[in-house]
């Protein structure tokens, strides 16, 4: 199996994007595992340059949309047009009809707009009228948020955020990668001089051949300990869900390959429990006001539960 | 880690004892009793033995306590673990002690507040105990102490534990009723009423209804479902509400239980407004415990009620400015902020501020502890609602 094609998208972006090596590669996991990622952190972090870049590596074609509160679910998915000369509708495909959709600022749009990539996201197709249309693959929805400021936002629905495969932040660069970024983008923009390295029809392909990294049966009964644990109160309201599972293997697996191995270890599935797991947990009043975030009760789960021997 | 050198020895090992020892001893040399001299030399001998291994007992004992929370309320529960490590070939005794009766005690009262171990070469222990925290403020976690000595525990020194982080107390929460503040809204109420609708807060589109004006309808929806459709508004921004503290009454009068009620009702009403979706931000002319900012501005994001919580458990009954003051100074009060006054009674201060709140067309409530005895002429005139603290409880009669 090989996946250097994936190396080859992630050097392409690292080309614009300084020093979010393990960002690109979240991204990267969350293309082959066939989900989408929700981008969340202040302004001015390279949230939008970080997915354009990763559209433009991958070819395809790319959409991107900005959320407003004034945006309409048929805005997204397109709507039937009356056509006056042959007296009939005509489907006018919405952004949504694309390999790659930017889903910019989503939290800032309705929640009834918000819901209509539910069904694109999770089913690949969308329904309007009554006719339903299949979307294009690979289809891969890239949202981003900022935390910071609630107010004039809408926060994603449950369900919604459920079905974004990985959150991912990606914090302040430090004074080195400062510099380079200044330096980088001092004369032109690296972004207007990105190739696309990759077309669609080979992503397709890498997603298929993902699925046959090999997770072990102590593997998955480590997945499903981590879930269920999230489960049991304390001070989660509600845990993950099935999906939190299928998604964390998924991504096992997809990180697995990215790293050149046949297999999934404990360790991948460690390091990415806390993006795929983290925004599908609520937590009990009494913990939001102490202040504390689902990624720390996360952490104290993935602490207290035994990762599984080599020889089990 | 501060080192206490006072020691706690045992009855046998006293120095009057020892002296006794020592004459026998020398008797017993000088007549040749073998028994009594050899009984003599072992009572010494040990004694030495036992002071030399005391002393060496301390180098390379680490100590180390952690707590499973860092914010909590009143009467919740709180882990402390304390880990002691003997990074030497040297076994010790080793023995901790909870000290009790400040801000926190222990949960069981058939728990002990001391243990003991013994450690042996480059082992480590772990104590637990189950805290209640008490009250409201910035505690150090417990404060545990710990003797370390010889295994028969003849010349034990004591060590206190290195505190971690301080464990943060909240306020108590308590049921309060809803509160009804009057509110100013630029754009009127949102809908039919409002003279201007503010374009970037649509809710929603819905079919359009005949009696409505055309300026709601939107154009773009109703092409798409071939039918008329207008739009829906949200309110034109959130609500926003300060809560101002003024502590100068409470320190003049040392109404310490009426500072803590009104902060528990200051927490309650901050926990239930941001639950209505409101801005909520603190104002206090109060001192604080530790570094960390005195107000919070009205805001609404995920970290913000918790910022508030806590600049409400630093806070300390003495005042460090005057509240007018800050609300005319450093502290930009928004115009569509409503306020919510906390004092200890009707002052002078609360006066100043009414007025300027009510110059400034700012809906406000003030609420007091205590309503002064003295003569209806004689006391200061709020002209805005003034309500005893207490009527805001769930559990009271009467408004609001």
């Amino acid at each position: 199996m090989d996946f250097s094609l994936c190396r080859k998208i992630m050097d392409n972006v690292s080309r614009v994007i300084v020093g979010k090596e393990r960002s690109i590669e979240l991204l990267l996991v969350a293309l082959l595992a066939d989900g989408h990622v929700l981008i969340e952190d202040v302004p001015g972090l390279g949230k939008t340059l970080m997915a354009k870049s990763l559209a433009r590596s991958i070819g395809g074609a790319f959409r991107r949309v900005q959320f407003t509160p004034d945006l309409l679910p048929s805005d997204i998915t397109g709507f039937n047009v009356y056509n006056q000369r042959t007296g009939q509708f005509i489907f006018q495909p919405g952004p949504v009809m694309a390999n790659v959709l930017l889903a910019d600022e989503i939290n800032r749009t309705i929640p009834r707009t918000q819901s209509s990539l539910l069904e694109s996201m999770e089913e690949r197709q969308v329904t309007v009228d009554g006719e339903t249309y299949r979307l294009p693959h690979p289809f891969f929805v890239m949202a981003s948020q900022n935390p910071i400021e609630l107010e004039g936002t809408f926060p994603l629905p449950e369900a919604q955020l459920d079905r974004f495969l990985l959150k991912i932040t990606l914090g302040y660069p430090d004074k080195e990668h400062e510099i380079s970024i200044l330096e980088r983008f001092q004369e032109e923009d690296p972004l207007q001089a990105l190739a696309a390295v990759a077309d669609p029809s080979e992503l397709a392909e890498l997603q298929v051949l993902r699925k046959n990294i090999h997770i072990s049966h102590p593997v998955k009964s480590y997945i499903a300990d981590i879930v269920g644990a999230t489960r049991d109160g304390g001070a989660l309201r509600f845990g993950a869900s099935p999906r939190g599972s299928l998604g964390l293997m998924r991504a096992g697996q997809a990180l697995a390959a990215l790293r050149d191995r046949e297999y999934v270890l404990p360790d991948d599935i460690k390091y990415l429990a806390g993006s795929v797991l983290a925004h599908r947990l609520i937590l009990r009043e009494e913990e939001r006001l102490r202040g504390r975030r689902p990624e720390q009760i996360l952490d104290e789960i993935i602490q207290r539960i035994p990762v599984p021997a080599p020889a089990e | 880690m501060e080192t206490d050198e006072g020691r706690v020895p045992s009855v046998f090992i006293t120095f009057p004892v020892l002296i006794i020892v020592g004459c026998f001893l020398f008797v017993a040399l000088l007549c040749g009793q073998k028994a009594l001299s050899l009984l003599a030399l072992v009572v010494l001998g040990l004694a030495s033995g036992t002071k030399l291994w005391s002393k060496m007992s301390l180098a390379g004992v680490t100590c180390r306590a952690v707590v499973d929370k860092g914010r909590l309320f009143p009467g919740e529960t709180l882990r402390l673990e304390v880990e002691a490590v003997n990074a030497k070939f040297l076994p010790v005794w080793v023995q901790m002690r909870m000290s009790q009766g400040g801000s926190f005690n222990l949960l069981s009262e058939d728990e002990s507040a001391t243990r003991e171990s013994s450690l042996l070469w480059h082992e480590r222990v772990c104590f637990r105990w189950e805290l209640v925290a008490r009250r409201r403020g910035i505690h150090p976690t417990g404060s545990p102490r710990f003797k370390v000595g010889d295994l028969l525990g003849f010349f034990p020194r004591e060590k206190m534990v290195e505190s971690g982080p301080p464990v943060i107390v909240y306020p108590k929460l308590v049921p309060l009723k809803p509160l009804l503040l009057g509110k100013r809204d630029f754009f009127g109420t949102p809908g039919a009423e409002s003279p201007v609708q503010d374009p970037a807060y649509i809710l929603g589109t819905t079919d359009y209804q005949h009696w409505r004006p055309a300026r709601f309808i939107h154009w773009k929806a109703s092409a798409r479902h071939s039918r008329l459709q207008e739009k829906l508004f949200e309110p034109t921004e959130q609500e926003k509400i300060l809560l101002l503290l003024s502590v100068d009454e409470f320190a003049k009068n040392r109404a310490e239980d009426a500072f803590e009620e009104t902060l528990e009702a200051i927490a309650s009403l901050a926990v239930q407004l941001d639950r209505q979706g409101c801005s909520v931000g603190l104002l206090t002319n109060g001192r604080v415990v530790g570094d960390g900012p005195t107000t919070v501005p009205a805001a609404r994001n995920v970290q913000h009620l918790p910022a508030l919580l806590e600049v409400l458990a630093r806070l300390q009954m003495a005042a460090k400015g005057d509240l007018l003051d800050m609300l005319l100074g450093r502290f930009s009060l928004v115009r569509s902020v409503g306020c919510v006054h906390f004092s200890f009674q009707e002052d002078q201060a609360a006066v100043a501020t009414e007025r300027y709140l009510r110059r400034r067309k700012t809906p406000a409530v003030f609420f007091v502890c205590r309503r002064r005895d003295v003569p209806e002429v004689d006391r200061p005139n709020l002209e805005t609602r003034v309500y005893d603290l207490g009527a805001l409880r769930l559990n009271c009669n009467g408004a609001p």
